[in-house]
């Protein structure tokens, strides 16, 4: 089945150093927003910033086909140790009871159940720095499958000091498919199709890659560390005739998902290829297909 | 739903229980007398039922002990170590696995591990601690890609359907899923914290229960298109042909109480096996022992069939609540009870809840009367999913 990019959204500081960057308050007017892990909030923030971007999409998908698939790598990191350490120290009965469910890191994706009534289910994915892309592959089988009729995918992540270079926001694509957003009226952004492997961490073999993707004709946008891993997917990628930039990896999974939604947001028209690889062994490659659609004003502006 | 009609069979099991290492152990631990939750050992596990259903240390594997610099916990190296069980059992060579995705469900995966670190003033080892799938892929020397699956306690559920998916679709021929957790310290004081631990035993449908007690544990189960699997001449299990995802979308802990989404589930499974209520068997609920899950499941379970009510296997009175592997666990036990054509005694209860009117048959096996299995698994968030097992015709 084909199926389309109809809304993006993403939130995330200007300044990697910036604190204090999301105000609640402003962006989730409401209660019980408030309490909720700041991963949670950015993810709620962003998705509905794309679901206003996509249109009324809302109103022409009933609830039980809707769905959502969002990835992440640290977004209750810190809120682990910190429980953990309460545990140990004071007590299991020193638990915040409104923070206790959140040990699962995949009520974050659920809370978005609730949010945006989506019956059809809530996934979370969590392979180390290929989670958001995995979430985007996952939500698209879904609508291959008729699994569901709309996925809300992307990826957040809450950056923590037990992270080296920890990313933090959270960035979300409206995937529907083709023939939906077409008979909607609503103008694509564009879609992505995206090829998987696993390397051997210790002696990797990109042979498995040329299989999976002959012809590298497309500009690379890398986001890689410097594991073997990813040593090799770059020296792979590096003969593309489109070139490659490479971007040193930040800790998390939240980066390749930001490319697509940038990709999008430029308005170009044209091919581009998102790759990212943990150290572990998992290899994700996204080829984005832009159609130049250029974004709506977002609920801010 | 119009699924693709590309038949899917389960042709290996692998498991690590709190009856020791393996699928045989595992059978006979669930027909043998009840077994008993133990006190974690851990001196810093500070609450007031610090209580698990333990795999046996003898049992628990010391490698893998390392992948790319991350010590492995012990979920991680009961994943791998169900993993293997599942290939030998496939009979897969080293060439198939390295075209066999690895679809894993998981939710606090190497945690475990951290929590160990913070014990022992250790320096936290940082992240990530989601690391199982990939151990998993390592461990069987695959190329063809792996996923990490998160939804708490029906995440497994959710990683056999990505499995069963990827078939259909014709992405693969055969995928690995299953789930794999540890003990989480922050897991059970979490779940003492908001009341949900039972202080005798993991006892669904009782009268008297009190909440869950968690599992150690890991279940992994080969999915295998037909025609792959006729090709070579593997033997089957049972079919997966069936599976519906759902949400609640009502409370992050306490399920819809209407269960409709809960109903929705177990009927689309139904249907996309094309099978109806009464080609079912037997239940494998998702039967914690919690005061609403075990009532609100056992209407849902009313509203779907009615007055004709199949008999439950109520494993989590066996194995305890093993989170995110429970799915897989009820696949690998609703795959031996069809082999084998008889659903195993359930555990003895006290006294059962008159408000779960469901049939747990206790005195003795109970013959198959119709040859499908249907599977529950529910988690927090209110994410549901049932799968459908069926008698394969072709073995």
């Amino acid at each position: 089945m084909n199926w389309v990019i109809s809304g993006i959204g993403q939130v995330g500081p200007t300044d990697a150093a910036e604190t204090n960057w999301f105000d609640v308050a402003a962006r989730l007017p409401g209660r019980g927003y408030r309490r909720l892990p700041a991963a949670c909030q950015y993810l709620i923030a962003a998705s509905g910033d794309a679901i206003h971007d996509a249109g009324d999409v809302l109103s022409t998908v009933t609830a039980e086909r809707r769905a959502a698939v969002v990835g992440t790598n640290n977004a209750v990191t810190g809120l682990l140790a910190e429980m953990d350490r309460t545990i140990i120290d004071h007590g299991a009965d020193e638990l915040s009871p409104a923070q206790a469910p959140f040990f699962a890191v995949s009520v974050l994706t659920a809370r978005l159940g609730s949010e945006f009534r989506l019956h059809g289910g809530t996934l979370t994915t969590h392979s180390p720095r290929t989670a958001g892309l995995d979430a985007v592959q996952l939500g698209a089988r879904a609508l291959a499958t008729s699994r569901a009729g709309l996925v809300i995918a992307g990826a957040t992540e809450a950056g923590t000091a037990a992270v080296d270079r920890a990313d933090t926001g959270a960035a979300v694509l409206v995937c529907e498919p083709a023939d939906s957003a077409r008979a909607r009226g609503v103008e694509a952004y564009g879609t992505v199709r995206i090829v998987t492997a696993f390397l051997d961490p210790v002696t990797p073999d990109t042979a498995v890659l040329d299989a999976r993707w002959p012809a590298l004709a497309d500009p690379v946008d890398a986001i890689l560390d410097d594991s073997p891993v990813c040593l090799a997917v770059r020296t792979w990628a590096e003969r593309s005739e489109g070139g490659m930039v490479v971007t040193p990896a930040p800790g998390g999974c939240l980066a390749p998902v930001r490319r697509l939604v940038e990709s999008c947001a430029t308005g170009a028209v044209g091919r581009q290829l998102v790759v990212t690889a943990a150290a572990h062994g998992a290899v994700s490659m996204a080829a984005v297909t832009m159609f130049g659609r250029k974004p709506v004003a977002t609920r801010e502006e | 739903m119009s699924p693709a009609r590309r038949p899917v069979l389960i042709t290996g099991l692998g498991a690590m229980s709190c009856f020791g290492s393996g699928v045989d152990a595992l059978w006979q631990g669930m027909t043998g007398p009840t077994t008993l939750p133990r006190r974690v050992p851990d001196p810093h596990a500070r609450m007031a039922l610090p209580l698990m259903y333990l795999v046996p240390p003898a049992a628990v594997p010391s490698e893998p002990a390392v992948l790319a610099g991350v010590r492995l916990g012990v979920g991680a190296r009961l994943g791998v170590a169900a993993a293997v069980q599942a290939i030998a059992d496939a009979g897969f060579d080293a060439v198939t696995c390295r075209h066999l995705p690895v679809a894993v469900g998981v939710e606090m995966d190497n945690a475990g591990y951290h929590e160990r670190c913070r014990s022992t003033g250790a320096a936290d080892p940082g992240t990530p601690f989601m690391i199982t799938a990939s151990a998993v892929a390592a461990a069987i020397g695959t190329s063809a890609g792996v996923v990490s699956v998160g939804n708490a306690c029906a995440a497994s559920g959710y990683a056999l359907t990505v499995a069963l998916d990827m078939i259909r679709a014709g992405e693969a021929d055969a995928v690995l899923a299953g789930g794999a957790e540890g003990a989480s310290r922050v897991a059970l004081g979490c779940f003492n914290r908001l009341g949900a631990v039972d202080p005798v035993r993991c006892r669904p449908f009782d009268r008297g229960r009190a909440g869950t007690i968690f599992g150690e544990g890991a279940a992994m189960l080969v999915l295998e298109a037909e025609d792959h699997a006729t090709a070579r001449g593997a033997r089957a299990y049972a079919e997966l042909s069936g599976a519906t995802w759902s949400c609640d979308a009502y409370h992050l802990t306490a399920p819809d109480p209407v269960g409709a989404q809960a109903i929705r589930s177990m009927r689309g499974a139904l249907a996309e096996a094309r099978l109806t209520p009464e080609d079912v068997g037997a239940v494998v609920p998702h039967g914690t022992g919690t005061r609403l899950n075990d009532v609100v499941e056992s209407r849902a379970l009313g509203q779907v069939f009615g007055d004709r009510r199949p008999p439950i296997l109520s494993l989590k009175a066996m194995i305890g609540h093993t989170g995110s592997v429970a799915g897989a666990f009820a696949c690998v036990a609703a795959a031996l009870t069809l082999r084998g054509g008889r659903l195993p005694a359930n555990a003895r209860l006290d006294e059962q809840d008159s408000d779960c009117t469901v049939w747990i048959p206790q005195d003795g096996p109970t013959p198959l009367a119709s040859p499908a299995v249907l599977v529950n698994a529910y988690a927090f968030g209110g994410n549901n999913v049932s799968l459908v097992l069926a008698r394969y015709a072709g073995q």
